[in-house]
């Protein structure tokens, strides 16, 4: 009952903000000089008068900006996401071909970020200005300073072109035409390096938030009363200290779930992988306004739904929240 | 200092050994059957039936599927497809095209020169880009028979023009599939269904094309692959990876880093090679903007031309993958001119053709101020960045602004919004087919890569025109002769660079890049050795 | 037969770069079975950090340096950590001063004290769950079922105290250690934790080691007493002895400190009312429950005399002290500063009245900006009225004499101040525009005896001189008897009695103010002055 409600009153929130998100996107969009056609034309390499014309009015760009707002947010009410003017196919068929790959480097690069920040945040807290400490900070300042097309970057230099262990780029080896689960494996395989050099920005953050974050619980009261019990050390941590410590993280990993839409886009480049971000970044430079508030709906509604799944987490973890409040 | 000097003469050594070295080997062995080849490619053209658009990143990936009447053969000379022969009246009004026989679509249903015809006027002549400009003239096209296609004019079209032209526009799409629909709605051009030696069966937005074998095709035991999968890797590092894990056989379109190209010319497992792309070439002109006064004096444009050094750009920012350009064709052509007007590289007559113009240095040493309009291409920035230093040196200011495509589009060729823009020219084999577009004036306003330069000049037009119609062989390179010679004496534009795309091949393949538009035809040779 | 624990010469040392070498310096004492053995001190005494010693819970960089603890023949500072754990909890208990983050928010109450069983015995869980209950039941909590599953955050303070007392009781210690256990409770609470705490020490026969600053909580629960001072055990003995005729004058001034629970005699006023409050609502509103903050609340005070406001935790006295300078909104009723009533003045109207009432804060941490200079901070409110340069520099030097304070720290910051000091800076502020009304919102609560002492003093001194009208909102009724003329009496937001101090402090009518009488600890004793 209190998650319902707290689910409900997430969404009565969000749905407004979504179409202003829309609205302000869509009249900012049509400040780039330049539209699809145009953005068609320079691809084809030549065109002329009528034929521009003749784009124009088959993908719909020849109307009043208000007529062709209302006509889409008209149509998002039935779940049309419109047409791809670059594809030439239904927006939602190439978002929803897309989405699976992004969904899962994020979640996987969230969940190995979010652990490894974790078990090492513990580890630097445990060891605090020893050299444990010191060598961890130093080396997470290291990531969170470089840019994670970089790591990218060196990681398929070294494991794909030197070791040859990992593919270089790709979600399959289209040569071996796998099938089933083999093929389950081996896009497994191909999301290990992009998951690994997306998650590793985000580690660093992770791993500074649970350093501050564990300190910050050590010093508390209650950790004196678990010791003063006759709790050994290691189950004063565990017990009492990780879950208080999470709070925090979690309330971390709900903020970063937006931003690693962002970090997707470079990783999906740097190892060409057909996810949701790349799809946006051309969409951006193919002027396909339809593609591109179809991937805001449906960023947005991740960016929801992560954030719900988060919340529903934080309730869990702490029963002082009050979440009809 | 000297370490880089070193350094860029290191490169520049390996850069001009690379178009040489890397030749492709022809073996003399027995091809092979069987086997997959894997090709890179940066940009998804996502359209895939080049009847209804030509473009060579299209045709790259469609040439397999669907054929044209006639592609360049090893020789570079025009070379059978769908058609056998063809012969054109002396007027030049009508050119005949024998077909040949036998050949099925993929699903099965006869080839015959009614599907020519319907390809011919409702796609190429009416919404096929350059098809609009070079079919302009067709009126009809006769079918006397199922193997007989004769294309009438209005008015005279050199066969050469119809020849080349049609290496890049003649593609051949299915009429009954075509027929009254919606020809940018039907799903044949996602999907598309040809003649040629491979069957389409997978396109993946922005990922691969698949395309595999075709059992029954009319070249009897062609092609030796099993299936090719093309790849787009538009991260210039991540593909360049994907060359060296092996991942993909061949990166074709210059889409790895130049350095990159470079280094890998220096390994065994590579061919690093130009050859086979002449034909798709593009060239980096300047272009400027003629309703702009200080530009309207020819002598600014000379001097500009005199003050930019092409051969040390070539060298030390395209590693020597280029060359200077002359005239209005790249140096392969046949109507490459050598001995041209040229303005090579002199800063002191750049100064004093300005001083004579008039336009001498004033506060700050500045002459005057322009705005080069560039897109945000690596390329088209470096080169507008290279013209900026240069014309500094001789007191032209020049502040770039740059636009994504679209945005360059709306801003240069719709809005005239620019002094100098450093536009990219694609070669597609013959100067009637991409360039005197350029040149000649009375373009609408809009239409890209055409005059939008606000050049004006009856005696240019007069002879663009002529040559167009010149049916003569001979008389037509001296026409275009001219043109060249008149372009470099009043220089509306300034081709100063050629380029040639590289490809990076794995040295088990055979039979790539055996003629001038390889990358864009069909591959039924192209084979695997063990 | 040996002590239960004997403290042999010990020593604490601080990390390098405190403000003193150690916390604790040569400390001796021990303490036997059955009897309850009171460490007082004010703070930095080191009477907390003796008692982490025991358990080895200093914090990091804090070390015993010297000395012994033995505890049932065994010196626990020779024991390793693991060691040290499986005696503490089982062997000995330890109640801590906050109720509120002594306890893991996390997890229910239940569970952290089945916790103690979990760590020390092989109980089964169903076995442990029905110890945990009656545990609970011994504490006196009611329903200690809904008690078990409960979180902290939804438990009163002396329940919470209970449950922090349970799991230091549950495995029946031989010597429990309560360090300032019941600071943070409200006095009628604090008494009844006492009385739990006595109680299960007499039928345990336990030994206690009860660390306090109060000296009225001595009273009522020491058998004997060890007074620290820097580190120092300055004397100890008999509890009854040093309370009565305390030998070394760091004791004598402590004890004399303690505000005495008599107010001088009554002297009546008849000057103009300056203040009154007329039939005062508020209602807070949260999570649609409503709250009545204030009921009904009328009040005069007269021009040169104090009114006490004395009430306990969510008694409505903040909440008025709120509405005299309107940081909160009345709904109903009025609060006339002379004739004005404040509750109707508009936004601008008030800022230009803002001078005839003014507040002096309980924090004294927290109330001053840390980065704005104390003399600009004392006359920030005369710079608004266009007093400039030298002149204010000489008000605030001005202000800083009145409050006892040297003129020339006008241009120190905050932290560089004592909290003593620093509450006499507030004060200075306060007074800087002469207001009509002073609200003093428990001013001394957070101070040291002895501090809380002086404060008393200035604010004496500063109503006589200069005819100071003041709200004084408090807790303690020894500090209200030292400063109210007249004192009035909350109680969930109602003012259940009102009256002259005297006659409320000695006779009190209604049975709530007669039970906060009886609670204030120490009360028996004659101690103070």
């Amino acid at each position: 009952m209190r998650i319902l409600r707290l689910v409900l009153r997430r969404l009565s929130l969000s749905i407004p903000c979504l179409g202003i998100i829309l609205a302000v996107l869509f009249f900012l969009l049509q400040l780039a000089p330049g539209d699809a056609v145009d953005a068609l034309i320079g691809q084809m390499g030549t065109s002329d008068d009528t034929l521009s014309k003749l784009l124009r009015s088959y993908y719909g760009l020849d109307g009043s900006v208000v007529a062709q707002f209302t006509g889409y947010l008209g149509r998002l009410v039935t779940l049309d996401l419109g047409l791809s003017v670059a594809y030439g196919t239904p927006v939602l068929a190439l978002i929803l071909e897309r989405l699976p790959v992004t969904v899962v480097l994020m979640v996987t690069s969230m969940a190995m970020a979010f652990t490894a920040g974790c078990v090492v945040g513990v580890i630097a807290a445990r060891y605090v200005h020893r050299w444990p400490d010191t060598i961890i900070s130093v080396l997470g300042m290291l990531v969170y300073s470089m840019p994670s097309f970089w790591f990218g970057l060196m990681a398929i230099v070294l494991f794909a072109v030197t070791l040859g262990w990992l593919p270089a780029g790709g979600i399959s080896d289209l040569r071996a035409g796998h099938t089933g689960l083999a093929l389950m494996l081996d896009m497994a395989k191909h999301l290990v390096m992009p998951a690994l050099t997306l998650g590793l920005i985000f580690f660093a953050v992770y791993l500074r938030v649970m350093r501050t974050a564990m300190l910050e619980v050590m010093t508390l009261d209650f950790m004196r009363t678990a010791r003063a019990k006759g709790l050994q050390e290691r189950a004063v941590l565990f017990r009492h200290a990780l879950r208080n410590a999470l709070l925090p993280m979690v309330t971390i990993a709900g903020l970063q779930a937006s931003s690693m839409l962002g970090g997707a886009v470079v990783v999906e480049s740097v190892f060409s992988l057909p996810g949701l971000g790349r799809l946006a970044q051309e969409a951006v430079v193919q002027r396909d306004l339809n593609m591109l508030l179809g991937i805001t709906v449906m960023s947005s509604v991740l960016v929801i739904v992560v954030n719900l799944v988060i919340d529903i987490i934080y309730a869990k973890l702490d029963p002082r929240i009050d979440v009809g409040a | 200092m000297t370490d880089l000097h070193v350094t860029r003469r290191a490169a520049l050594v390996a850069g001009a050994g690379l178009a040489f070295n890397g030749a492709p080997l022809h073996a003399q062995d027995a091809p092979r059957r069987g086997g997959t080849v894997t090709v890179q490619v940066a940009t998804d053209p996502r359209f895939l039936m080049p009847a209804l658009r030509g473009n060579f990143s299209i045709t790259n990936l469609a040439a397999k599927v669907v054929e044209p009447l006639v592609d360049l053969g090893e020789d570079g000379q025009p070379q059978g497809r769908l058609a056998t022969s063809w012969d054109s009246t002396p007027d030049g009004l009508a050119i005949t095209f024998r077909l040949r026989d036998g050949v099925k679509w993929h699903d099965g249903k006869p080839f015959t020169a009614a599907d020519v015809q319907f390809s011919a006027m409702e796609m190429w002549r009416r919404v096929q880009n350059y098809g609009t400009i070079v079919f302009r003239n067709l009126v009809a096209v006769d079918t006397p028979d199922p193997l007989t296609a004769i294309f009438r004019f209005s008015k005279p079209m050199p066969l050469r023009l119809m020849l080349h032209a049609g290496t890049e526009l003649s593609y051949v799409a299915p009429r009954h599939l075509y027929e009254g629909t919606d020809f940018f709605a039907n799903p044949v051009n996602m999907a598309p269904i040809g003649t040629g030696p491979f069957r389409f069966v997978n396109y993946t937005a922005g990922q691969h094309v698949i395309v595999e074998r075709n059992p029954d095709y009319w070249d009897a035991g062609k092609p030796y692959l099993d299936r090719i999968i093309t790849r787009f890797i538009a991260d210039p590092a991540g593909a360049a990876a994907a060359v060296e894990s092996g991942a993909v056989d061949m990166s074709i379109f210059s889409s790895l880093p130049r350095t990159d190209l470079v280094r890998l010319s220096r390994e065994a497992r590579f061919r690093v090679s130009q050859k086979g792309n002449e034909a798709n070439s593009i060239g980096n002109t300047l272009c400027f903007n003629h309703r702009k006064p200080e530009l309207q004096d020819v002598r600014v444009r000379r001097a500009f031309a005199h003050a930019i050094d092409v051969n040390f750009y070539v060298r030390s920012f395209l590693l020597g993958l280029g060359k200077r350009g002359l005239g209005l064709q790249p140096s392969f052509s046949e109507f490459f001119f050598p001995g041209l007007t040229d303005y090579p590289f002199d800063a002191r007559k750049a100064e004093a053709l300005l001083d004579e113009a008039g336009f001498r240095r004033g506060q700050g040493g500045i002459r005057m101020t322009l705005r080069m309009t560039s897109t945000n291409g690596d390329d088209a920035v470096r080169f507008a960045t290279f013209v900026q230093q240069s014309l500094a040196r001789v007191g032209v200011r020049i502040t770039i602004t740059t636009y994504d495509s679209a945005g360059y589009l709306a801003n240069v060729m719709r809005d005239w919004n620019f002094d100098l823009t450093g536009e990219t020219i694609g070669f597609r084999n013959d100067p009637q087919i991409s360039t005197t577009v350029f040149l000649r004036s009375g373009q609408p306003r809009g239409v890209p890569w055409s005059n939008q330069w606000g050049w004006e000049s009856p005696a240019m037009d007069a002879l663009i025109d002529a040559a167009a119609e010149a049916v003569d062989p001979d008389r037509r390179r001296a026409l275009y002769r001219d043109l060249g010679e008149m372009v470099m004496q009043e220089l509306p534009m300034w081709l100063a660079i050629e380029q040639v795309y590289t490809s990076v091949t794995a040295v088990k393949l055979r039979n790539d890049h055996n003629n001038p538009r390889w990358t864009g035809s069909h591959w039924s040779d192209l084979w695997i050795a063990a | 037969m040996t002590a239960l624990l004997s403290i042999e010469n010990l020593s604490i040392a601080l990390p390098r770069g405190a403000d003193r070498e150690h916390a604790a310096k040569h400390v001796s004492f021990s303490i036997d079975r059955g009897e309850v053995f009171c460490v007082v001190g004010e703070s930095g005494s080191g009477k907390s950090l003796t008692a982490a010693a025991i358990l080895g819970l200093l914090p990091p960089g804090v070390r015993a340096s010297a000395g012994r603890i033995l505890f049932e023949g065994q010196d626990l500072l020779t024991l390793s950590l693991p060691e040290l754990r499986r005696i503490s909890g089982k062997r000995i208990g330890m109640v801590f001063q906050d109720p509120m983050t002594a306890l893991n928010p996390l997890h229910t109450v239940g569970s952290q004290v089945a916790e103690v069983f979990r760590i020390h015995t092989t109980l089964d869980r169903a076995e442990i769950a029905d110890r945990v209950l009656d545990l609970l039941e011994t504490m006196r909590l009611p329903e200690p079922r809904q008690i078990a599953r409960a979180y902290p955050h939804e438990l009163s303070g002396g329940q919470r105290q209970r449950c922090v007392i349970a799991m230091a009781m549950a495995l029946e210690p031989a010597l429990l250690i309560a360090d300032e256990p019941t600071t943070a409770l409200d006095v009628t609470t604090q008494a009844q934790i006492l009385a739990l705490i006595r109680d299960l020490q007499a039928r345990r026969g336990m030994g206690v080691m009860f660390i306090t600053h109060d000296f009225g909580v001595v009273a009522e629960v020491a058998t004997r007493i060890a007074v620290m001072r820097q580190g120092e055990v300055v004397e100890q003995g008999d509890a009854q002895a040093i309370l009565n005729q305390p030998r070394h004058p760091y004791s004598q001034a402590l004890i004399a400190a303690m505000p005495a629970l008599r107010p001088p005699p009554y002297q009546p006023s008849s000057a103009a009312p300056v203040l009154r409050v007329e039939g005062v609502h508020k209602t807070y509103r949260r999570r649609g429950r409503t709250v009545a903050a204030l009921k009904d609340v009328s009040l005069t005070l007269r021009r040169g005399t104090t009114l006490g406001v004395v009430g306990e935790s969510g008694s409505g006295k903040s909440t008025l002290a709120r509405c005299l300078v309107k940081l909160v909104e009345p709904e109903q009723g009025a609060i006339r500063v002379l004739e004005t009533d404040i509750t109707r003045l508009s936004g601008s109207a008030w800022r230009a009245q803002t001078g005839r009432i003014q507040m002096v804060f309980q924090d004294p941490f927290t109330s001053l900006n840390p980065r704005r200079r104390v003399g600009d901070l004392v006359t920030q409110g005369i710079a608004m009225r266009g007093v400039r340069g030298a002149d204010l520099k000489e008000r605030a030097r001005d202000l800083f004499r009145l409050v006892g304070l040297d003129p020339a720290a006008i241009d120190r910051f905050p932290h560089e101040f004592s909290g003593g000091q620093r509450q006499r800076i507030g004060l200075a502020r306060a007074l800087a525009l002469e207001p009509d009304v002073l609200v003093a919102d428990e001013p001394v609560s957070a101070l040291d005896l002895s501090v809380q002492a002086q404060v008393l003093d200035l604010l004496a001194g500063l109503r006589r001189k200069l005819g100071l009208s003041m709200v004084f909102i408090t807790h303690d009724l020894r500090v209200a008897a030292q400063v109210c003329d007249r004192v009035a009496i909350m109680q969930r937001g109602e003012v259940v009695e009102e009256g002259p101090a005297e006659t409320l402090l000695t006779a009190p009518s209604h049975p709530y103010s007669r039970e906060l009488l009886a609670a204030v600890p120490g009360r028996g004793w004659a101690g103070g002055a």
